[in-house]
């Protein structure tokens, strides 16, 4: 649909009075609220998301097409929550405990309500009960966890372990500019994202 | 077993040759012999920036490579290109004030009634068999003595002013409060990355902390040397240096590990005080005091508090706001009763570092530009030959390419299809979609250009600093409107327009009238604190006033970090 194309376009330049302006001229053209999340707002970040795994887009630009992105959720979150719109998954994600950089795990969390997921985001410094007790009270399919320092890192693998002995059964997955495959299987995590755009991806995997 | 291999360096018009294994990564041994280039990414092959040329000896094989990227696997003669020479400080206009210094000299009529000089120091005087002595001394509870003469010394201290990228100094005669000379230079760390964080990381690998500090004593030594060079002194007439410098730097330059600030609460280890300068190899007088500035806390440093002092914000009309742009914008609010204080991470953008043809304010460096008869004008600092883009340039640049809407208010550059009356700009941008450039010089085969994405990390940058101050202010409770003055230090402090700097949106709109710019605040405080032992005890009083707050965890600090990308 040729609407949904324009406001696809126009969150990827980030222009967001124009996508509140459209999203709106959608809805009250009739146009399913979910249809609009899926062929507009999911594929306008997923393409930013694309661009920004292969260098061609920036951390402004992901972040300038999120603000256009909220601010359309916003109007379609109503709508959505009236027609018992599922999400495609929770996930529960922060930066972790001893580690306050945000701007890696935000976007990750942006990737990821982008994709249609519910994100709960516990922000940074959490600790690993916080995390499990999140994960169980949303009964989340995911916890993403992100840190940028090699000396917080290690507290991953701790976080790891509780939430494995406190019997939650969602995947976790783990980044950060530090972090590494190998890292991710020595702690016993279920994934490892080297981005934004591809911690979504590896996501489905595990949901399917 | 790795094959043994030789490398012949040609650094600064001189040849060494140093030896190095096979698989040993070039920028690692160029680190270690103190030979290394600038590498503001931290040798991850990200800023382009420590290129050094390579020569193959055996076939002659001439290549321009980035020194983080190579493996070594033959000999190489290895051309190191020289750092850019800072310059603009010198000349950093000094406040004036009571010469009341810690250190002085006393001369001592040596009779009956003199008291009890220290063991050391009577044997000395017994052997020079002298009626008079000379001795320098410290005030305080008790007075300290340091040295003694058999002839009138000099008693000479050192203000400093310690940063990420550049340091500067003032060599001053502490018997007459009389400044002697000025120096500056390149920060020798920085073929460790040019941010806090990036040095930060190295000092926690083996030997990275004794590494770094050394690096730091070596370049005060400098300092002081070039300071005495200039002023006809002796480096071992220095008894006291006050150094100001973010926490980092300052725990880098003692010695003391700066694990602390790479984890929550982020608390400094130390937060000042004096050290011996034989202890940090720091060649002086051996027995000399360095003073480190008392830092505010977390990455707010003793630079601040020595910015804080220079403009004796304490007694100024509130509200008012001190921004020191640097690698890290720090931000000090002084409201009606608290003073709050927090750092951004702006990145080094506005010093030159991660743009394509960034360098530091020094000669040839492309300052600003205006449009002249349909063309674009640059101006150079010191009229040089165009040899790169420096800080205000990339002010005067983005506000221009605002102004004329080769920048939309996403930070995109617009494809070239001006037409009408600015169709000449077209001929000043090239590439399309995400590779874009506006192009600023190109004769003699030089080009200097801002690229999209240098746009992005100037855009991240301006964002850092603008979201921190809004939280400041927010937090506080204060309206822009309600600060009775901004004051704005950093290395280039005193040479953006304001107008600029409002235009991108680096700063909030108010009367320009309520903006004052400052120079390099922590070089001016370094110095009050070592003339006169009052100022120095109020700028410690000060900095326990000052509270820090940690702005990144602030509720509304993502949504302002996005809406401020805006231009």
């Amino acid at each position: 649909m040729e609407i949904l194309n324009q406001i696809s376009e126009l969150l990827q330049k980030g222009k967001m009075k124009d996508v509140t302006e459209l999203t709106q001229k959608s809805l009250s053209e009739g146009i399913a609220a979910s249809k609009i999340l899926d062929d507009a707002l999911v594929k306008g970040m997923s393409i930013i998301g694309e661009k920004f795994k292969k260098n061609e887009v920036y951390v402004p630009e992901v972040l300038i097409a999120a603000r256009a992105m909220n601010a359309a959720l916003k109007i379609l979150e109503p709508e959505l929550l009236k027609n018992n719109v599922k999400a495609k998954g929770i996930i529960v994600i922060g930066t972790v405990k001893g580690d306050l950089h945000d701007i890696g795990k935000n976007l990750v969390a942006i990737m990821f309500k982008g994709a249609g997921f519910t994100v709960v985001d516990c922000g940074v410094d959490v600790s690993a009960e916080k995390f499990v007790e999140e994960a169980k009270k949303s009964n989340a399919d995911l916890i993403g966890l992100s840190a940028l320092l090699t000396t917080t890192m290690v507290n991953m693998k701790e976080i790891v372990t509780k939430a494995h002995a406190a019997g939650v059964t969602a995947k976790i997955l783990i980044g950060g500019a530090p972090v590494t495959d190998n890292f991710a299987r020595e702690i016993k995590a279920d994934g490892y994202a080297p981005d934004a755009a591809s911690a979504v991806d590896i996501a489905k995997t595990f949901l399917n | 077993m790795l094959r043994n291999l030789t490398l012949t360096i040609i650094f600064q018009g001189r040849k060494k040759n140093i030896s190095a294994r096979a698989a040993d990564n070039l920028l690692d041994v160029l680190r270690k012999f103190g030979m290394a280039p600038e590498s503001p990414c931290g040798g991850t092959g990200k800023c382009g920036k420590c290129r050094v040329v390579t020569v193959e000896p055996h076939n002659k094989k001439r290549e321009s490579v980035l020194a983080c990227r190579i493996f070594l696997n033959c000999d190489l003669i290895v051309e190191i290109p020289e750092f850019n020479k800072y310059t603009v400080n010198s000349g950093e206009i000094i406040p004036e004030c009571e010469n009341k210094p810690y250190f002085f000299t006393e001369e001592i009529i040596l009779d009956e009634n003199y008291p009890v000089l220290p063991d050391v120091l009577q044997k000395k005087c017994r052997a020079a068999d002298h009626k008079t002595v000379w001795v320098i001394k410290k005030h305080g509870c008790p007075e300290k003595t340091l040295d003694i003469f058999t002839s009138r010394p000099r008693c000479l201290g050192l203000a400093v002013d310690l940063g990420t990228t550049t340091l500067a100094a003032v060599l001053y005669d502490l018997e007459n409060g009389k400044q002697l000379s000025q120096s500056s230079m390149a920060s020798s760390q920085r073929a460790f990355g040019h941010n806090v964080i990036s040095r930060l990381q190295y000092s926690l690998q083996p030997n990275g902390l004794t590494e770094l500090q050394k690096l730091a004593a070596g370049d005060i030594t400098r300092l002081a040397e070039n300071c005495c060079a200039a002023a006809n002194e002796n480096t071992g007439d220095i008894y006291e240096t006050v150094v100001s410098g973010n926490t980092v730097m300052m725990h880098l330059a003692a010695g003391v590990s700066p694990e602390t600030l790479a984890v929550v609460p982020f608390s400094p280890a130390i937060m000042g005080g004096n050290f011996k300068a034989g202890h940090l190899g720091i060649k002086i007088h051996n027995e000399a005091e360095i003073y480190f500035t008392r830092a505010i806390g977390s990455f707010v440093g003793g630079d601040i508090t020595s910015g804080v002092l220079a403009l004796n914000l304490a007694d100024a009309p509130r509200p008012l706001l001190f921004i020191d742009i640097g690698t890290n914008g720090e931000i000090v609010l002084f409201g009606e009763e608290k003073i709050f204080a927090c750092s951004a991470a702006a990145g080094p953008a506005f010093e030159g570092g991660n743009i394509s043809c960034g360098m530091s304010a020094a000669g040839g460096a492309i300052s600003s530009v205006k449009l002249m008869d349909q063309a674009l004008r640059i101006t150079t600092i010191n009229n040089a030959q165009p040899a790169g883009i420096c800080g205000s340039g990339i002010f005067s640049l983005t506000a221009f390419m605002k102004e004329y809407n080769i920048l939309d208010e996403y930070g995109s550059i617009q494809e070239p299809c001006f037409s009408g009356k600015y169709k000449f700009l077209n001929r000043y941008i090239a590439g399309s979609g995400g590779s874009t450039e506006f192009i600023v010089y190109n004769q003699n085969e030089k080009k200097y250009s801002l690229t999209q994405k240098d746009l992005r990390e100037i855009q991240m940058a301006k964002s850092a600093i603008r979201s921190a101050i809004d939280i400041m202010l927010l937090s506080a409770e204060i309206r822009p409107d309600d600060l009775k003055c901004v004051y704005i230090a950093g290395a280039f402090g005193s040479a953006i327009p304001v107008a600029d700097a409002l235009s991108i949106g680096l700063l909030p709109k108010l009367p320009p009238g309520k903006f004052r710019f400052c120079g390099n605040t922590s070089l001016q405080g370094s110095c009050l604190m070592l003339a006169n032992m009052a100022l120095r005890e109020k700028a410690e009083q000060t900095a326990k006033k000052i509270q820090h707050k940690e702005i990144a965890s602030h509720p509304r600090f993502q949504e302002l970090f996005a809406d401020n990308m805006l231009f």
